[in-house]
């Protein structure tokens, strides 16, 4: 434990600042409703919710839950930075398949087929008013994370950033998430958030 | 006065609400006739309007053509059947 709050999802495994919080079952699916019951948030959009969103959902509410990392904090000062590979193509092609089958499609699923609604989403949950920031690119890339994270903190009075990475297709899920604040990124350089986002 | 088939159509709007829905540990006989959708009730949001919408064309044939009439339409299972009564 390094001192940064953090919250991840590796092959089956959710942790809370390196603490497993649920274990694997080997089905995703199974895997983000179980994460989700053990954070013990009621949310009854929950089982309605994408994949993508699921994911988002659980890696950052970790951080209200009571003793999280931003517990009791302002709402209008917390910010979003979500990097991932895939959006909402998870989604995308769920939608296109039900589409193609039946000739329509639900609105309930329609919703989701955009990258940044995962975020969306949950800043709803939590009523955050903060500014947010979804990036799509093939591999994590700390630096415009990083940058990303100063422009919220530095150009648009956010206090504190929830940034991470957030991936999910077909079967393979990976996520990690952490709280930044113009303190902790001061304070590390990229090749320790780079420990963060890489230890398994 | 409910008739036997007005009851049965009630019944079949609840489980199919549970079921388009996804609504998690529901059962028909946990909703009442007369349960709100929204807020205490159900829990039911916007996006979860437009699935009745859906719903309600697709089963039913019935649409709902001003917004407005969504808010009577769309306050109780019962005021549901009653809609899809008065309009199929």
């Amino acid at each position: 434990m390094n001192g940064l709050a953090h919250t991840r999802y590796r092959n089956g495994h959710f942790t809370v600042d390196g603490k497993l919080f649920a274990e694997p079952t080997g089905s995703p699916d199974t895997d983000l409703n179980n994460a989700w019951s053990s954070l013990g948030i009621e949310l009854p959009r929950f089982p309605r919710m994408d994949r993508s969103s699921k994911l988002v959902a659980i890696g950052g509410s970790a951080f209200f839950i009571e003793g999280g990392a931003l517990a009791g904090h302002s709402k209008d000062t917390i910010g979003m930075v979500i990097m991932g590979t895939h959006g909402s193509m998870d989604t995308d092609l769920k939608y296109q398949t039900q589409l193609d089958a039946d000739n329509h499609a639900g609105p309930g699923m329609f919703v989701y087929t955009l990258p940044n609604i995962a975020m969306g989403e949950f800043s709803i949950q939590h009523g955050l008013h903060g500014s947010g920031l979804c990036l799509l690119n093939n591999a994590l890339d700390l630096a415009q994370m990083r940058e990303a994270c100063e422009i919220l903190l530095h150009e648009h009075g956010m206090e504190s950033v929830i940034c991470g990475w957030s991936d999910i297709f077909a079967d393979q899920a990976t996520a990690t998430f952490m709280v930044v604040t113009e303190r902790t990124l001061a304070d590390r350089n990229s090749a320790e958030l780079e420990k963060i986002f890489n230890d398994h | 006065m409910t008739t036997e088939k007005s009851t049965e159509l009630r019944q079949e709007l609840k489980a199919q609400i549970i079921q388009h829905l996804n609504l998690e540990g529901r059962t028909v006989e946990s909703i009442a006739d007369d349960m709100p959708l929204f807020d205490e009730g159900l829990g039911l949001d916007s996006i979860d309007v437009l699935e009745l919408i859906v719903l309600m064309d697709k089963h039913y044939g019935v649409r709902i053509a001003d917004p407005k009439q969504g808010r009577d339409v769309f306050q109780s299972v019962a005021s549901m059947a009653a809609h899809i009564e008065a309009n199929r």
